[in-house]
Formats: C-alpha cells, sequence, structure tokens
C-alpha cells in the first residue's frame, strides 16, 4: 500500500469517527437536556417523567416534614407556586426564603424533587433561579450580595 | 501597613512582569545577551515580590484584619488559624493571588536554569517573553478587577465570612494542587510559542517540554482526585464525581493534557507529530483559561460555584481569547516550518498513541459541548447520562488499545506477537465482565462492560512489564533480573494505565453497585445496610472549638460510627459531617440528618470498591511521577543545541 492510500484510508476513518461522535453527542444532547422552568411556567412542563429543573425561592414558612423522611416544600417566584416533594437529608444550605434549584419529575398537582442543589457559598444564588425571579420582580438584591469588592 | 505594603508589592510584581517579558523578548530578537539577562532577573524579582505580596495577604488572614474586605468577607475570628490561613485562598481575589503567585514562580525556573547554562538562553528569553506576557495578563486582571487588598472603613467587628462548608482539610490542599497543574501548563504553552518562534519543534524541544507536560499533569491527577474525595465526602455535592461544569472544567485540561504526555513522548523519541504536539501544548493551557472562566464568570449553575461576576468572566475570556488566538496564529503562520513526516507503519506504537489522541481530544470537545451547551441554549442543563453515554464512547476504542499500545514497537510493531500477549489479560476480563453481569448479576450491562474494561487495563499493565523482561521465555531467574532493570518508562505506563484500570473498577463498584438507604431511626432504632446492622445508639451533644454538634452514635458491625451535625453560631447554617467505615468491600456512609418525627433522619450508603477509584487515581499520578524522572533524566541527556 502507498503512503498517500494509507494517509487517504487514516482520514477517511477518524472522518467517520469524528461523524458518529458529533452525531451521537447531537443525539444525547437532545435526549438529555433537562429544560429549567419558574414555578409559573410550570404548567407548560411535560408530565411523561422526563426530568426537569425548577428554581425560584423557598417560601418561608412552607417546609414541613414527615415522619417517614419525606419532606415538601413550596418554590415561589411571586407569581405562581410550585409545590415540591422530597424524600432524605436537604443539602445544609438549604434554608427557608432562600434560592433553590430542584431536579425532579412534574407530577399531577406535586414536583417529585430528585435532586435539591445545595451550594458551597451561602452569598451565591444559582444564576437560573435568580433569572427567575428578576422576571417577575421577585428578586431581592438587598439580601443577596453577589461578589465583593 | 502590611495591607499597604503587600498592595503595593502586587503592583510593583505587575511592572516587573512586564519589564520582564519586555526585556526578554527585545533580548530575544536582538539576540542581545545582556537584555535576556535583565529580563531574567526581572522575572525573578516578579516571582519573589509576587510571593512576598502573597505572604502579606496570609499574614492579614492570619490576623484577622477586617479592615480589608475580602478577610471581612471571607473569614471569622471563631476560624482555628489553619482555616483562617486557608481561607486566604478560598475566594476569588485571594485565589487570583495565589495563581499569579504560582504563575510567578513556575516563571523563575526557566530563568534560573538559563541563568545556569543549563537551557539554551535565547529560548529560555523566548519563553519568558511568551509566559511572561500571560502571567502580565493575569496580574493585571488581579490588579485592576480583583484586588484583595481593598480596605473598607470603618472596619467591621468581625467577619462574616465563615461558611462552614469550607473549613475542611481539603480546602488547604485541594485548590494550590489544582492551580499547580492549571498553570504549570504556562509553562508548556510558553515553549510551544517559543518553538514555534524559533521555527524549531523538534526532539530536543519536546525532551525540554516532557517533564513539565508531566509534572502539571501529575498536580492535575492529584488536585482533581482531592476534590473528587472532598466531593464525596461532603453530603449534598455530588459524590465522587457528578460531571458538575466545575467538575467538567478541571477535566478538560487533564483531558488534553493527558493527550499531551502521550504525544510529547512521540515528538521526544521519534521526532514525530510535531505539529498536533504544539498544538496540544497550547490548548491544554486554554482549557485551563477556559475552566477559570466557566468556574469564576457565574455563567453556569453548579454545586461547587461560589460567589462571583459576569464582568470579571468577560475579562478571563478576553485573556483566553489573546492568548490562544495569537499562538493558534503564530502556529498557523509556522506550521509549515515544524512538520515532520511521519515515518511508522500501522501497527506500530505511533499508531495506538494517535488513536489515543484521537479520543482524548474527542472526549474533551464532547465534555465541553456538554458542560458549555446551557450557555449558548438558556434555560437548559445537562445531566450526568450524557456525560457518560458520549464520553464512554468516545474513549473506548482508546482504552481498548491502551494495553496492547506498549506491547508495539516503535515504527512498525508486531500486531500478531502483540494480541498474543494480549490474550490473558482479555480472557480475565471477559471473565471478570461474565462474573459481573451474570454470577453477581449487579448493576447494568454497561456497569459489566465497564468493570470488564478496568481489568482489561489493569491485566495489561501487569502484563507489560512481564513481556519486557521475558520471564517466561528467558527463564525466571533471568526474567527477574531483567525486570529488575526495566526502564523507569516502562514502570511509568504500567503503573499510569494499572491506575485507570483500578478507578474504572472503582467506579462501576461506587457507582452502579451501590446501595442507598434515607430513613428515619428512633434512638434505639436499626437499619439493614449492605447486609449488616447499623443500629442508632443515641444522639449526644458535642462541643468543638467554634460549633455545637449533634452527634449521633451508631453502632454497625461492632464498630462505633459518630457522624455529626455541626451548628456554627458564626455561620447561620448546620453543616454534616459523615462518618465513613473502610472494609475488604467498600465504604459504609453513614450521615445524620435533621430530627424528623420521633426519630432522627439517618441516611446511609454502601459504595463498594470506592477506595480503588483514589488507589487508581493514586497509582495514575505515581506512574506519573516515574515518567517525569525519567523524562528529567532524558532531558538532561539532551546533546548542546
Amino acid at each position: 500500500m502507498r503512503k498517500r492510500d494509507e494517509r487517504l484510508i487514516v482520514l477517511g476513518v477518524a472522518g467517520v469517527a469524528v461523524l458518529g461522535a458529533a452525531a451521537l453527542a447531537v443525539t444525547a444532547l437532545r435526549q438529555n437536556a433537562i429544560y429549567f422552568y419558574a414555578p409559573s411556567e410550570l404548567a407548560e412542563a411535560p408530565l411523561d417523567g422526563r426530568p426537569v429543573r425548577i428554581g425560584g425561592r423557598v417560601r418561608g414558612g412552607s417546609v414541613a416534614y414527615d415522619d417517614a423522611g419525606g419532606v415538601t416544600f413550596v418554590v415561589t417566584d411571586c407569581a405562581a407556586d410550585a409545590p415540591v416533594a422530597y424524600h432524605g437529608a436537604l443539602p445544609d444550605l438549604f434554608r427557608e426564603g432562600q434560592e433553590v434549584v430542584v431536579q425532579g419529575v412534574r407530577e399531577a398537582g406535586v414536583f417529585r424533587a430528585s435532586e435539591v442543589l445545595a451550594k458551597h457559598d451561602e452569598n451565591y444564588a444559582p444564576p437560573e433561579a435568580a433569572a427567575a425571579l428578576k422576571k417577575t420582580g421577585c428578586w431581592d438584591d438587598g439580601a443577596m450580595k453577589t461578589a465583593a469588592g | 501597613m502590611i495591607v499597604e505594603l503587600s498592595h503595593f508589592a502586587l503592583a510593583l510584581a505587575l511592572a516587573l512582569t512586564l519589564g520582564g517579558a519586555g526585556l526578554s523578548a527585545y533580548g530575544a530578537v536582538r539576540r542581545d545577551g545582556a537584555a535576556m539577562a535583565g529580563g531574567r532577573a526581572a522575572v525573578l524579582a516578579s516571582a519573589a515580590v509576587f510571593v512576598l505580596s502573597f505572604l502579606g495577604l496570609i499574614v492579614a488572614f492570619a490576623g484577622s484584619d477586617f479592615s480589608v474586605v475580602a478577610v471581612a468577607d471571607n473569614s471569622h475570628s471563631d476560624k482555628p488559624l489553619v482555616y483562617k490561613i486557608a481561607a486566604a485562598w478560598g475566594h476569588h481575589e485571594g485565589s487570583m493571588l495565589l495563581w499569579c503567585a504560582m504563575m510567578a514562580l513556575y516563571g523563575a525556573v526557566p530563568a534560573l536554569n538559563a541563568a545556569r547554562g543549563r537551557v539554551d538562553a535565547l529560548h529560555a528569553a523566548r519563553v519568558l517573553s511568551a509566559h511572561g506576557v500571560s502571567t502580565a495578563l493575569f496580574a493585571a486582571f488581579l490588579v485592576f478587577t480583583s484586588n484583595p487588598f481593598e480596605r473598607v472603613l470603618p472596619a467591621p467587628a468581625d467577619g462574616r465570612g465563615l461558611n462552614p462548608l469550607l473549613q475542611d482539610p481539603a480546602l488547604a490542599a485541594h485548590p494550590p494542587m489544582l492551580y499547580a497543574g492549571y498553570i504549570g501548563f504556562s509553562i508548556v504553552f510558553a515553549h510551544a510559542v517559543a518553538g514555534l518562534w524559533a521555527g524549531r519543534i523538534d526532539r530536543d524541544w519536546a525532551r525540554m517540554v516532557r517533564p513539565w507536560a508531566l509534572f502539571s499533569w501529575i498536580a492535575l491527577t492529584v488536585g482533581i482526585a482531592l476534590g473528587s474525595f472532598w466531593a464525596y465526602y461532603e453530603l449534598g455535592w455530588g459524590g465522587w464525581w457528578a460531571w458538575d461544569p466545575v467538575e467538567n472544567a478541571s477535566l478538560a485540561p487533564w483531558l488534553l493534557g493527558a493527550a499531551l504526555i502521550h504525544t510529547v513522548l512521540v515528538t521526544a523519541r521519534r521526532g514525530a507529530m510535531t505539529g498536533w504536539t504544539t498544538l496540544l501544548a497550547i490548548l491544554t493551557f486554554s482549557m485551563s483559561v477556559l475552566g477559570t472562566f466557566l468556574v469564576r464568570s457565574g455563567v453556569l449553575t453548579s454545586v461547587h460555584a461560589f460567589a462571583n461576576d459576569p464582568a470579571r468572566g468577560a475579562v478571563l475570556l478576553v485573556i483566553l481569547a489573546v492568548l490562544t488566538g495569537g499562538a493558534l496564529a503564530l502556529y498557523a503562520v509556522r506550521a509549515p516550518m515544524i512538520a515532520a513526516e511521519a515515518d511508522h507503519r500501522p501497527v506500530s506504537r505511533e499508531s495506538a498513541l494517535v488513536l489515543n489522541n484521537f479520543a482524548m481530544a474527542l472526549a474533551c470537545f464532547a465534555l465541553l459541548l456538554g458542560t458549555m451547551y446551557p450557555l449558548f441554549v438558556s434555560g437548559v442543563s445537562v445531566g450526568p447520562p450524557f456525560f457518560n453515554l458520549v464520553i464512554g464512547a468516545i474513549v473506548l476504542p482508546a482504552l481498548l488499545v491502551a494495553p496492547i499500545g506498549p506491547f508495539l514497537a516503535w515504527r512498525k510493531g508486531d500486531g500478531a506477537a502483540a494480541l498474543r500477549w494480549a490474550v490473558p489479560g482479555l480472557a480475565v476480563a471477559a471473565a471478570a465482565g461474565l462474573l459481573a453481569a451474570f454470577v453477581a448479576a449487579r448493576g447494568t450491562v454497561v456497569a459489566a462492560l465497564a468493570l470488564a474494561l478496568g481489568v482489561w487495563l489493569l491485566a495489561g499493565a501487569l502484563t507489560d512489564p512481564v513481556r519486557r523482561a521475558g520471564i517466561f521465555s528467558k527463564g525466571a531467574g533471568r526474567g527477574l533480573k531483567r525486570l529488575a532493570g526495566l526502564p523507569l518508562s516502562t514502570w511509568a505506563s504500567s503503573a499510569a494505565h494499572g491506575g485507570l484500570g483500578l478507578l474504572l473498577i472503582g467506579a462501576v463498584g461506587a457507582g452502579a453497585w451501590q446501595t442507598r438507604l434515607e430513613e428515619v431511626v428512633p434512638v434505639g432504632g436499626s437499619i439493614e445496610l449492605a447486609g449488616r446492622t447499623a443500629t442508632l445508639e443515641r444522639v449526644v451533644q458535642v462541643r468543638g472549638p467554634n460549633y455545637v454538634a449533634d452527634r449521633a452514635v451508631v453502632r454497625y458491625d461492632d464498630e462505633t460510627l459518630e457522624p455529626e451535625r455541626r451548628y456554627y453560631p458564626a455561620g447561620r447554617t448546620p453543616t454534616t459531617e459523615i462518618a465513613l467505615k473502610r472494609d475488604a468491600g467498600g465504604q459504609a456512609y453513614i450521615a445524620l440528618g435533621d430530627p424528623r418525627g420521633g426519630g432522627v433522619l439517618i441516611s446511609a450508603s454502601y459504595f463498594p470498591l470506592v477506595d480503588w477509584i483514589y488507589i487508581g487515581g493514586g497509582l495514575m499520578a505515581l506512574g506519573g511521577v516515574l515518567g517525569w524522572v525519567a523524562a528529567r533524566r532524558e532531558a538532561g541527556r539532551r546533546a548542546p543545541a
């Protein structure tokens, strides 16, 4: 086999591999992208068991525990409330009145959370939750210090 | 006073960095030895002044000088001293100062080597100009947007930055180690620019660069492993690996760095793949800067994000564009000059390494695609299923070939002989996979395949030294003697590949075979965890240096485990300190939650084989260290240029 042919074969194989990887990545992105909804948009979220994220503020006084490890709370963007049900330990930085992002599945009447995102830093708000609150005018700038200096 | 001096030192260091870059560049263009020497002196001075400035910040933190904004925001008089000191780099401004000080220290090494006549002064001057420009960009970013020495008047009575989650030994070690990796690649980058500038990227160049690439990659590996372990034992951080954007940001340079340490070997030994090696040398550092941008700009939602500012992110993006764009433009102009003819056959060590590089680069691209997708399509996030599937599929061929690569000779390998040597390892791997899938019947088919792949990597790593020593062909006695005499580089690749195999095995165990329970347990009650009984004996109150805690006393199979829930009066939130119990099969992981109903919430998990993730990571780093020692020896033997 001549050198040129070899190089063409290698380039051909590499090209096919790149295209294959790209096709796989795009398909996987479509199937696995998790969409974000503010509580007031939650009615648009699918009910078919696909995971989605919601975010906003944990409404004060809405957190309630049961005896079996379950917890319910309300995520609000002031315009609408989304009741959330979760089982297990909440992250340490979870607090009433604080911004939160929750991943889970929308069911009729309740959002069943599989993951409540914790933060390293109490001065940090997840960008999506902050954006959702700003959209409805619910954002409180004084409560959140975004950056020092 | 110290604060003002340190602030002044910072400005002086920026000026010295600029002076060092300018003099070095002038010296390199005019071949002016005096200017080159002046450039080196300025680089050394800037490193010293940066370090002094950083020490000044540490003094301010150690002494709780709350008139400094950074101290007031990020520290508290209640903290133990070690965490006051670590808080100096536990926030944006201070960590950027650490970054700059480290970068300047890295720059001091080639300056010293050139001053001692160990490397060619002209090449060093080119390296120092490129590195000086990079350092100056970051130093300017620090001085003009992120001043760590800003004062606040009047000084608050106490700090408000007691983040109990960051009161952890890992904070002292994880960021500096990670930075040592990220920033080490800036020297590799500078060598690439210097080589392109001279129009000479050859074996000598690669021998010079290889130790730097390895050193940076080792530091990055250890830094990521430390972070991974931290995220594992901190409840709610997603476990040892969650494909979180901040985690991914560190994996991108790691992947390209891993590709680089393989391809720079090809260039050093065979003088081939010069263009690709140069490109990787540039892009690996670009990935480090891109990661810094992703983490600090706040554009992505992450468990690990901290307070940040999009405006600063924009500046980092400009730095990224200037460095990468400049280097790539130079590359485009010089590429024809540095091209080397490939002379290897399709079946050869080179081909295996090409495949490795191809897969690593594609994996890095897919990683960035998934991580940055939410930047381009707002309101979307991409989770672990995407990364597991796509990156798994992309690296699969490379992992299959990784054990065979070392069996093949440079230039022209004996494929049939290599496959014969592969048979035992493949057999063991297949048996392990089948065992996992059918006998143990745990996890998914994918988990069984990944386990087999891990065993295959491990078996290949064990086979290679045996094969090279000729234990079977030359008799055990002579074979063992030859085994002891094998070159360090053989042990390096065996340790690193074997470590990767162990990591994969641990990942399958801890990921696919894990058990998780979350139950409300009354005092005296118990739960079954992985075939053993955990009994909650009592919950007691204890007092720490700056916190009070509820401590659960849990009897777990003759052992007493004591997970805690801590309350820091100065912090507003409780923290969870989990308890770990290691046994031969894995680790039990028990966390104490809040009181619920008639008991307390206990989160209990069992992670089989999880230790192997960290043993594997450590072995990979050890492989890197062996390779680094070997590469330094080879660089020392370099004929004078």
